[in-house]
């Protein structure tokens, strides 16, 4: 039996007529995609769930306004909003006075509140974890084309409408992540097929 | 084609992004530009890194779902 699937600018109409459970499909869908995709821009675990909540937010008071008009293009524009959501937060975050040890450490970067050693001691040693690391240490206007285009699956088109830049400034981007990226891989002789 | 193919064009042909003209040329130009297997080989590397799926937390789903809804009563009340 073969489903059908419901585009996004369907579920968004429906969700206007009153229909609750189009939204909560809408959310299903791409939830993993904007979430991973902001958590790899970001590296902050914390700050990719604010991101995430707020863009959902301004997500559900865009459409409830009547601002949606991308058709089936919802991905590329919420990303778009999540992408700015993350310029503001790190713009507040920055302003944030830091608390600092004695040795001028910021103290709350030490403090594991969120349980994510467990997590990491059990990947520590496998290659998604290096992969992830890998990508930590570009820098982050090529982390953000490598992870737009290569996880999101956007467009270098819709990559530099998003970004507020071209094409050629998107692809040259991308072109330094790779060539970063081998460098990475070939200082820790790790080899993917 | 009149013009060299840049590393631009490349990345845009593994992506499958370019011109169908400058596709079919770089196909059928492959073998007698290395240089360009080198890049697209790099490319499909780095492509086949997998990202790890990540998901937010059910409190930040429920946060979300409750806005939408709330949202909802009031413009129908």
């Amino acid at each position: 039996m073969t489903k059908t699937i419901i585009a996004d600018g369907v579920l968004i109409k429906r969700y206007l007529e009153g229909n609750q459970a189009a939204f909560e499909t809408l959310l299903k869908r791409h939830k993993m995609r904007i979430f991973t995709s902001v958590l790899n821009i970001v590296n902050d675990h914390y700050l990719a769930e604010d991101i995430f909540q707020e863009t959902f937010v301004k997500i559900i008071h865009s459409i409830r306004a009547g601002k949606y008009n991308h058709e089936d293009k919802f991905l590329p524009w919420a990303l778009r909003i999540a992408r700015n959501m993350a310029i503001d937060l790190l713009r507040q975050k920055k302003r944030l006075p830091t608390v600092v040890d004695s040795e001028g450490n910021d103290i709350f970067e030490h403090l594991n509140i969120f349980d994510k050693s467990q997590e990491e001691l059990h990947i520590e040693a496998d290659e998604i974890s290096m992969l992830r690391s890998w990508i930590r240490r570009l820098p982050e206007e090529q982390r953000e084309v490598l992870v737009l285009r290569n996880y999101a699956d956007l467009s270098f088109k819709e990559i530099a409408e998003i970004t507020n830049t071209n094409i050629n400034t998107c692809i040259g981007r991308m072109h330094y992540a790779v060539i970063n990226l081998r460098k990475m891989m070939e200082k820790s002789s790790v080899r993917v097929k | 084609m009149t013009r060299n193919i840049t590393e631009n064009d490349l990345i845009l042909y593994f992506y499958s992004e370019t011109t169908s003209e400058i596709s079919s040329f770089i196909t059928a130009n492959l073998d007698k530009n290395p240089s360009w297997v080198v890049l697209l080989d790099s490319l499909k590397e780095v492509k086949s890194l997998e990202f790890t799926n990540s998901f937010p937390s059910a409190t930040t789903e429920h946060i979300i779902l409750e806005e939408s809804n709330i949202i909802e009563k009031i413009s129908h009340s």
